[in-house]
């Protein structure tokens, strides 16, 4: 064959060939299970046009970064792997630089404070893969509220990428331990950022502050107080500063014994709290508006621990009618209460999830303390998240995705405790970062 | 020999691809990126600052013992609020913190951000449909190059279940699951990909049905395309075996990983 | 050192009452097991008869196999043993804490008095009855085997099973207040049931009327 008919039978082929080309069935291929790494991601330091700006755009960086690695969710690359130094958020990054590092999405962002001193944060959230920008937002706050706004980008981060709300710019209002000179037991209410920052205490150590939980507005916060003696249900208005104690618009059930912690309903306007009667401990609704209570148990055994369902209209809590502690579901009016654990051992410290599916709560077990979740409706098995010497008193993240609770360790000197998150499936056991023995965490819904 | 020419051929006409978007890029990456809108959020300082605190770290120092055999001093402070952390309002109220106004100060942002008219960005939908022409144009030749191992592609439904278990456990640690989403939402997406013989794509991945997934108020749902989409972009190079290449040189990868 | 002096009667008592369980269990055996839990139903019964309903306390509906709540013809020594260095002033605090004895100790998750407390309560009765002016606060005490709130009812229950028994001997009801501690003033700060045994109490406190 001369080259040339070579030339014209390949052009024939390429015609005729051509054709089928188009009809070609694909190959269907069907994944079903995936995997649940942590997504690396590139978080460049926030850029600025001088030190302040820089400075504050490096820090704003490291609380992205720790907020993503803490969630378990995000594996934030360390930024000596970075090839490309941006430096202009404006400009499309080189992508390739940044797939070569494996990144799945890159964060750029600029500082800048202009002449008033606000702080202006803009950001642009990359998808490397895809060479697409996944959102692109700027937040104008105070000089002094940049951790805020690391928190509210890491949130924006967090639903962008999991399409779960964040929980990045919440509060944790726990009790700090200590025992005083004498050997007192000292308790103090203290609040954090969710990520252990600005840490300040709300009260005194001249009395006790037990059990801690905030309001649907996070404006308010219930708690058990000794100032009065004995443990006593308070109301404290972290704006104002305002303290009361709920008993007291009733004060001969008030003389009846000790009132325990409040929980509130998801409408603000109402509580939900286990008090002492001379036969043991029942639970009453606390309007809030009208300041009365109404009895919603009424039973020789002990009703302690109640915690409202997200919709409002029913009550969990924690009783030893049956025996030993177990947890029961009623009405919010306190109607047909239900066992929902059957298992081997104590049940206490049930806490209804945000999303209303499932209630966490602890159990004791042949001296072994267990962190669990169980269906609402009692179906189907527990799920043990977490074993140890000690367990306590569980709290959900705004998403549900999430719990703390109070882990004790054994030591030579008693039991000390600190404060522990673990997500819904058992993974990413984390402490929380206090001063100190820490107990009792209440998480704060999202701020605003 | 018809390989070679036929290799010639498709160097040919993928240079003349090639060469001019190599031109074209470096030229897009000093346009500015048409930004979407970049809302402006006001951050209210923090509701709970208001708080006044008594001490700035939870920690039992000594002067703080020291005070608890004295009474008085330390607890003074307490009830009242810190006049200096409290914010102009009590409350979180966008108000006072709402700056001047959002609506110019996003503008002069956006105006200064948006793209100068002289360069073409360089727009994902150009580019991407840049190399869907492209596409067009190479399928025809990439025949010839296979042309031998046609046969290998005719019936054998053994040999396309094995192609499809590499590909799928290849894709297994790509995309990141769903797990974690709930439970009572059909997270179930496609994607669509074209795959050269070195197993790497050759265009941009398609996700079936885009719109619908992409404006879906489901947030998971919107999430899920997006992990299958960079799922299948990391997965490069697919480990296929390349006499077999005719028979996955399109891929429809069904990604549902609840 | 009136703290050393607080602190000794608590060990004392600890001793006592290990030594008192062991005697007990050595005794145990399987008719005096079931004998023990009727007792103990009946003596729940007694404690929730203030109760309004008649709705069955499962409480004991698992007997355990350890203190067994005998009426037996008190044979051990008081468990005050010898107070042989300077007696304290009659109706002084320390004068109750020594002679009368300030506290009593509970069983795993339980609140039923055993034979001994009440021993010691009845003691704490005549004590109070002979020192008219005394008033008292009793608190409840919990070990550290028990999450917060759950300790705090109990501990309320504990102090609650200690006022009943003394308004039943005869002391007058307002000069009794109650608060429970739940878990938060351990005696005994160790993690091990040495510990948790002491710590499981109710503590009687003369809050006024007490010779100095």
């Amino acid at each position: 064959m001369t080259p040339l008919r070579m030339l014209l039978a390949a052009l024939f082929i390429w015609t005729m060939l051509a054709v089928p080309v188009p009809a070609q069935t694909p190959l269907v291929v069907d994944v079903i299970e995936g995997h649940l790494d942590p997504t690396p991601v590139a978080i460049h330091n926030f850029l600025g046009e001088n030190d302040q700006e820089s400075q504050i755009g490096a820090d704003i960086s490291r609380v992205i970064a720790n907020n993503l690695r803490a969630s378990g969710l995000f594996a934030p690359i360390d930024q000596d792997a970075f090839i490309e130094e941006v430096v202009n958020i404006d400009l499309r990054p080189r992508f390739g630089d940044w797939r070569v590092i494996n990144a799945s999405a890159l964060l750029v962002g600029r500082v800048s404070i202009d002449e008033n001193d606000r702080l202006r944060v803009a950001f642009r959230l990359w998808d490397a893969a895809t060479e697409r920008q996944m959102h692109g937002l700027q937040f104008v706050a105070s000089l002094d509220n940049w951790r805020r706004i690391a928190h509210k980008i890491s949130d924006t981060i967090y639903e962008r990428m999991t399409g779960e709300t964040g929980y990045f710019d919440t509060r944790i209002i726990y009790v700090s331990e200590s025992v005083g000179p004498n050997d007192e037991p000292i308790r103090r209410l203290a609040v954090m950022d969710q990520d252990g920052a600005n840490p300040s205490f709300l009260t005194d150590p001249s009395y006790m502050a037990l059990l801690p939980n905030y309001s649907p507005s996070a404006q308010q916060i219930t708690y058990v107080s000794f100032r009065d003696g004995r443990a006593t249900s308070y109301l404290y208005d972290l704006a104002s500063g305002r303290q009361e104690a709920l008993f007291d618009s009733d004060p001969a059930l008030a003389a009846k014994g000790q009132s325990l912690s409040a929980r509130f309903h998801p409408n603000g306007r109402e509580l939900v709290v286990s008090a002492e009667r001379r036969s043991g401990h029942d639970l009453f609704k606390f309007d809030l508006h009208t300041r009365t209570l109404r009895q919603l148990t009424d039973h020789p055994a002990d009703d302690v621990e109640p915690s409202y369902a997200p919709d409002g209209g029913r009550v969990v809590f924690s009783s030893s009618r049956g025996g030993q502690s177990q947890l029961y579901v009623m009405g919010a009016d306190g109607a047909d209460p239900r066992r929902i654990t059957f298992g081997q051992g104590r049940y206490t410290t049930p806490v209804w999830s945000p999303r209303g599916d499932l209630i966490a709560f602890t159990k004791q077990l042949d001296d072994q303390f267990m962190l669990g979740v169980v269906n609402a409706d009692g179906s189907g098995e527990e799920r043990i998240l977490y074993e140890g010497y000690f367990v306590d008193t569980p709290t959900w993240s705004p998403n549900g995705r999430v719990l703390l609770f109070t882990r004790g360790d054994r030591t030579l000197d008693g039991a000390t405790y600190s404060i522990w998150s673990v997500d819904l499936a058992g993974f990413n056991l984390r402490r929380l970062p206090t001063r100190g023995p820490a107990s009792d965490p209440a998480w704060s819904p999202l701020i605003d | 020999m018809r390989q070679a020419l036929g290799f010639m051929l498709s160097l040919l006409i993928h240079g003349g691809l090639v060469v001019p978007a190599l031109i074209a890029f470096p030229q897009a990456r000093r346009t500015y990126e048409d930004l979407v809108v970049v809302p402006v959020e006001l951050v209210t300082p923090a509701a709970d600052t208001n708080v006044r605190s008594v001490q700035p770290e939870p920690k039992i120092s000594p002067e703080d013992l020291a005070s608890r055999t004295v009474p008085q001093p330390r607890l003074a402070p307490r009830p009242k609020p810190e006049p200096e952390i409290v914010s102009p309002s009590p409350k979180p109220e966008p108000a006072p913190d709402t700056l001047p106004d959002p609506a110019p100060e996003i503008e002069p942002e956006n105006i200064r951000l948006k793209p100068e008219p002289a360069p073409q960005g360089l727009d994902l939908e150009a580019l991407s449909a840049l190399v869907d022409r492209s596409r067009e144009t190479m399928a025809p030749i990439g025949e010839p190059e296979t042309g031998e191992t046609r046969q290998g592609a005719g019936p054998g439904t053994a040999l396309t279940a094995s192609l499809q278990a590499i590909a799928s456990s290849h894709l297994n640690q790509c995309i990141r699951s769903n797990a974690d989403a709930p439970s009572n939402l059909n997270l179930r997406v496609s994607v669509e990909i074209r795959l050269e013989r070195n197993g790497r794509l050759s265009a941009q991945p398609r996700l079936v049905d885009q719109a619908r997934i992409m404006n879906s108020s489901n947030s998971y749902l919107k999430v899920a395309g997006e992990r299958a989409l960079r799922g299948v972009i990391e997965c490069q190079p697919y480990p296929l075996p390349p006499e077999h290449y005719q028979q996955w040189r399109v891929l429809v990868v069904n990604v549902d990983t609840q | 050192m009136p703290g050393v002096e607080r602190a000794d009667p608590g060990k004392t008592y600890a001793l006592t009452y290990l030594r008192a369980q062991s005697q007990i269990l050595e005794r145990d055996d399987t008719t005096m097991k079931r004998l023990s839990v009727v007792v103990a139903l009946a003596l729940s019964a007694l404690l929730t008869a203030c109760a309004s309903q008649p709705e069955p306390v499962a409480l004991q509906t698992e007997p355990r196999p350890e203190p067994v709540y005998q009426p037996e013809p008190e044979p051990q020594p008081a468990p005050e043993p010898e107070p042989e260095p300077a007696r304290p002033t009659p109706g002084s605090v320390e004068d109750f804490e020594v002679n009368a004895g300030d506290r009593v100790f509970f069983a795993l998750d339980r609140y039923d008095l055993s034979s001994e407390a009440r021993v010691t309560l009845r003691r704490q009765a005549a004590w109070l009855a002979s020192h008219s002016q005394a008033r008292i606060l009793i608190a409840g005490n919990c070990d550290e085997r028990g999450t917060r709130e759950y300790n705090l009812a109990l501990g309320a229950r504990r102090a609650g099973a200690v006022r009943e028994f003394l308004i039943g001997q005869g002391v007058d009801p307002s000069r009794i207040a109650t608060v429970s501690y739940g878990k938060e003033r351990p005696i005994c700060r160790e993690s091990s049931e040495r510990c948790w045994s002491i710590n499981r109490n109710a503590i009687t406190i003369i809050q006024s009327g007490a010779a100095s």
